[in-house]
């Protein structure tokens, strides 16, 4: 009965460390997140967020230390943690060949989901993305937005109570951007936890929280607010640059 | 010309740090190589035979002897049908001898002996082996027996020469003509993956859309390509000649030059197939169908161009290797011959050239279709 | 549990299929390309020699010596004569590839024959291409021999061979070949489709979606092998009934032992193109590393030249080759009817390799993560 008053975060990296001989790619990364927060993950390209983010799902092997969704060990048990997670890969990585339709009839399918219920999961979302009018399109053909979409739509098919999101917004217009974190937003609302990968300084202004990575290590975590008071700045960008600066200096 | 140089120097550093297209332009050769050298032999071929013997006077003893004795042949005995018959049949033996129990009598008495010869039909080529094999060392040991008296010398005997390979060693065609195959491989195949990559990455489209011109957006990927092919030209070339010795009577300048030639016809095929499939995966299956395949089949390397039906020699006639094995085969054995030379350098030259407007055309059509 | 396996490998199989059956071209391309190789490979590959075209330096001019040309000329495996009178033209044919055979009849043919003294002919053959060299060679010996006992009478002793060439009495080459062209063009169809598959999804990015999703390895290796198989065996059922029906080539093994023997052969092609895939990065890789095993897998699977004729260490090689073990169970149960006992001996060593193979690829999907 203890076990239940507990409460359980629905995504924690555990000391998650990725070494190449005596190189850290990632050095010491520990955090949690709440269920139902925007937790994002932030820094420039080569910083090991897209390691961290990789070891989160278990696409990169962690050194050492591990993951948990949903409490369950994403090394110890893979397949049962990974069926709690939506993932969205930063380049387009549906299949190009196969049309809307059955590219998420077939995600519903590795999902679990039945195949009676399977119809109805796929018309639902078709309809809550607004893909109605492009469902029997190859995936290929469509726009860089829409595949977009499409993607997110294929991550929450089997409804995951986490969402993982890499560098959802690049390359799209900023239209389409914004449209996309109203989404993430609303999801956010209904209880689902998401972590996201950015490197768009304004998209981290929508997180809950963040976690600045800089050479294979987290130099900061907190709110948008508490990072920007820290660093004394009125925006992120300032923010950040100080943030690092400061990390240089102690070292 | 700033812009060329940039396009062959991204195409360098991608084939460098991609090691597959070494492996396929030196590591491959060489394996392949080994393989004819060592593993390949259609000239004197050492077959397994059984040898069934009913007959037990003392000379065809030593007719069983003869067959044991060949160098060619590894002799295995045998007391019945059945037995070998089931030897056959699991490929132990690739055929077999019967002498039967009257062979010696009838030879005394003036007569005609029977030899039954059987062979393994279902793999034809052992099989004429195992058949022209029991003939000749049959007629051997006749002639040498003391049954000889009887026999009359034939009237006419066919004096055999091989002009240009007297010991018919096979390896001084089939390794030439494994460069052909290497030169098709880096040619069609390795050319037409790395454009095809471009235009399933889109990394191609991009490039049309800037203001490079097709011109040299063709040539950045014919140079690039045709150094390494040359490259892997030479190794091979040293590979036969400098390690494996086999003889080489022509000229080197000139075996660069056609070969020069040959790769500029298959970089031709491979740049075509893979603009117009736009996918490696289709790619690599049209370019191992078009251009392998036939390179193998259909190029003289393997069967007599002359013996195939008239409607398919003509075929062959649109096939680079065509050309090129039978120029380099002649070049290697035979030596500069001007007509040779000639005949072939002109043929590849106007398939490149046609290829090569293909490949242009194809290119900038597409460029003003972005625009 | 068994359930929820069974849809997700039936929804993996049934993409695999959906891709190749959406596009038109990749249909057409992995059915037409064999058939199209087919087609003509099985019309060009023969080794019964044929349109010879022959030069002839006769010096003799005799009636013998015209009545042994006109025996040539006759022939139907000979076409061209061209008549030369001095050894420079002689040779002049041969070096630009006009002529594959030489006849060079000696002055004193014609005395020599008169005689009964013995004459010789000289047959000379281009060796630039051995292997027609020696054929034509061969035929043009037994003209001459023909002649010479014609002239001398049948001899009344000596020995009379009879060959009997089981399975293929008449020797045809085509029978032979038909049933290794076959065997080759599904290897490399199998080949080509399996090592890209993984490298394909790997360059494209939906490797990973599939990795991150609750598939287990060994699910994905269900999805990934069994749509290339199920084509690379229709595929090769389909030629071999052409082969049947056209070409008109005896089928005297059982059926259900081919059938059995094709499988596991083209399984454990499966595996070793899968496990090619998944070790590679690329599709560049993946296809250029299959064309590495294919080239000396074919070379050592005995059909160039017998098995048993190679050094001893390349025979414990071929131990390693399911081209071989592939081409003896497609040949001997096609053309020899072999039985149970004697496929079996060939079917386990690919059934080991398609179970390392096999194991190895789907190990080799996660550990490539990194």
């Amino acid at each position: 009965m203890r076990g239940q008053t507990q409460y359980i975060y629905p995504v924690e990296a555990d000391n998650l460390e990725k070494r190449y001989g005596s190189f850290y790619a990632v050095k010491n990364n520990t955090f949690k997140i709440k269920k139902g927060e925007i937790f994002g993950l932030l820094g420039p390209n080569g910083a090991g967020k897209s390691t961290s983010f990789k070891m989160m799902c278990g696409l990169a092997k962690p050194t050492s230390g591990t993951a948990r969704i949903m409490g369950i060990d994403i090394i110890k048990h893979p397949a049962k943690a990974r069926s709690n997670l939506g993932y969205m890969a930063q380049k387009f990585s549906l299949y190009g060949s196969l049309t809307v339709r059955q590219n998420l009839n077939f995600f519903a399918l590795v999902y679990g989901i039945s195949i009676l219920k399977r119809k109805a999961k796929v018309d639902e979302i078709i309809e809550v993305f607004g893909l109605k009018e492009y469902e029997k399109c190859p995936a290929e053909e469509l726009p860089l937005g829409l595949k977009q979409r499409l993607s997110m739509a294929a991550a929450l098919i089997h409804n995951p109570p986490v969402l993982f999101l890499d560098e959802p917004t690049s390359g799209v217009d900023v239209l389409t951007r914004r449209d996309f974190w109203n989404h993430i937003t609303s999801l956010a609302k209904k209880g689902v936890t998401i972590l996201v990968t950015t490197h768009f300084m304004d998209e981290a202004e929508f997180c809950d929280r963040i976690s600045l990575f800089y050479k294979g290590q987290t130099i900061a975590v907190g709110t948008p607010k508490e990072l920007k008071q820290k660093a004394g700045a009125n925006d992120m960008e300032t923010a950040f640059i100080n943030l690092i600066k400061e990390s240089e200096v102690d070292k | 010309m700033k812009i060329l140089l940039a396009l062959i120097k991204k195409e360098i550093k991608q084939i460098l740090r991609d090691p597959s297209s070494i492996i396929i332009a030196f590591v491959l050769p060489f394996i392949s190589i080994m393989i004819y050298m060592y593993g390949i032999n259609l000239d004197s071929v050492k077959i397994t035979m059984g040898i069934k013997n009913d007959d037990n006077s003392p000379e065809v003893a030593t007719l069983v002897k003869s067959f044991g004795h060949s160098k060619y042949i590894n002799s295995i005995n045998y007391d019945n049908m059945e037995d070998i018959k089931t030897a056959v049949l699991r490929s132990k033996i690739k055929g077999a001898v019967v002498i039967p129990n009257d062979f010696s009598t009838k030879l005394s008495r003036g007569e005609k002996a029977d030899l039954l010869v059987i062979t393994d039909g279902s793999e034809t080529n052992t099989a004429n082996y195992v058949q022209s094999y029991a003939v000749s060392i049959a007629n051997q040991w006749l002639s040498s027996s003391k049954f000889s008296k009887n026999i009359k010398r034939p009237l006419i005997t066919a004096e055999s020469r091989t002009w240009y390979n007297p010991d018919l060693n096979s390896h001084y065609f089939i390794v030439p003509g494994s460069i052909a195959i290497t030169m098709t491989l880096i040619g069609i195949l390795l050319t037409s993956l790395v454009v095809a990559r471009e235009w399933e990455r889109g990394t191609m489209e991009a490039l049309l859309s800037t203001s490079v011109k097709p011109i040299h957006i063709v040539l950045g990927k014919y140079i690039p390509y045709f150094v390494l092919g040359m490259m892997s030209m030479a190794f091979n070339v040293f590979l036969c000649v400098g390690i494996f010795k086999i003889p080489f009577r022509g000229n080197y300048f000139i075996l660069f030059v056609v070969s020069g030639l040959f790769l500029f016809t298959s970089l031709g095929i491979g740049l075509t197939v893979s603009s117009k499939l736009k996918n490696q995966f289709l790619s690599s299956m049209v370019a191992m169908s078009l251009g392998f395949m036939p390179a193998l089949m259909l190029s003289g390397l393997m069967y007599p161009i002359n013996s195939m039906p008239e409607f398919f020699q003509h075929l062959t006639r649109i096939i680079p290797p065509r050309y090129y094995v039978s120029f380099i085969e002649s070049e290697f054995m035979a030596g500069t011959i001007p007509e040779i030379v000639i005949a072939n350098a002109i043929f590849l030259t106007i398939l490149g050239c046609l290829l090569f407007i293909a490949v242009y055309m194809n290119t900038s059509t597409r460029l003003d279709g972005n625009k | 549990m068994i359930r929820e396996f069974l849809r997700r490998v039936a929804a993996l199989i049934k993409k695999e299929f959906i891709t190749i059956w959406n596009d038109p071209k990749t249909k057409g391309i992995i059915i037409g390309m064999p058939l199209m190789q087919l087609l003509i490979f099985s019309n060009t590959s023969t080794m019964e020699v044929q349109n010879i075209d022959t030069v002839i330096l006769d010096r003799s001019k005799s009636v013998e010596s015209r009545e042994l040309i006109s025996r040539f000329e006759y022939s139907p495996r000979f076409r061209g004569f061209y008549y030369v009178d001095n050894e420079d033209d002689f040779k002049k044919y041969f070096d630009v590839q006009k002529v594959q055979i030489g006849l060079n009849i000696p002055n004193d043919f014609s005395r020599k024959v008169k005689s009964g003294k013995g004459a010789i002919v000289q047959v000379v053959s281009d060796g630039r291409q051995t292997n027609s060299a020696a054929i034509g060679a061969g035929y043009a010996g037994q003209i001459i021999s023909g002649y010479s006992n014609d002239l001398m009478g049948e001899p009344d002793t000596g020995i009379n061979i009879t060959v009997r060439n089981w399975f293929n009495p008449n020797l045809k080459y085509k029978w032979y070949i038909l049933t290794i062209i076959v065997s080759m063009l599904s290897l490399v169809t199998t080949l080509i489709l399996t090592s890209l598959s993984i490298a394909r999804e790997r360059e494209l990015g939906t490797f990973d979606q599939l990795i991150v999703s609750p598939l287990s390895s060994f699910e994905i290796l269900l999805g990934k092998s069994i749509p290339p198989l199920c084509i690379a065996m229709t595929l090769t059922m389909i030629m071999t009934g052409i082969i049947i029906v056209f070409f008109k080539i005896p089928f005297v093994g059982s059926v259900a032992l081919f059938l059995l023997s094709m499988t596991i052969s083209l399984l454990a092609i499966v595996g070793v193109g899968l496990f090619i895939s998944a070790i590679s990065n690329t599709q560049q890789q993946a296809i250029l590393s299959a064309m590495t095993f294919m080239m000396p897998a074919v070379l050592l699977s005995g059909f160039l030249s017998p098995v048993e004729d190679m050094p001893m260490c390349l025979q414990y090689l071929t131990y390693l080759d399911p081209v071989r073990f592939f081409m003896v169970l497609s040949r001997g149960i096609f053309l020899k009817g072999m039985g149970l006992g004697d496929v079996m001996a060939n079917i386990i060593p690919l059934i080991i390799i398609a179970t390392i193979t096999l194991t190895l690829a789907s190990r080799t999907f996660k550990r490539k993560l990194g």
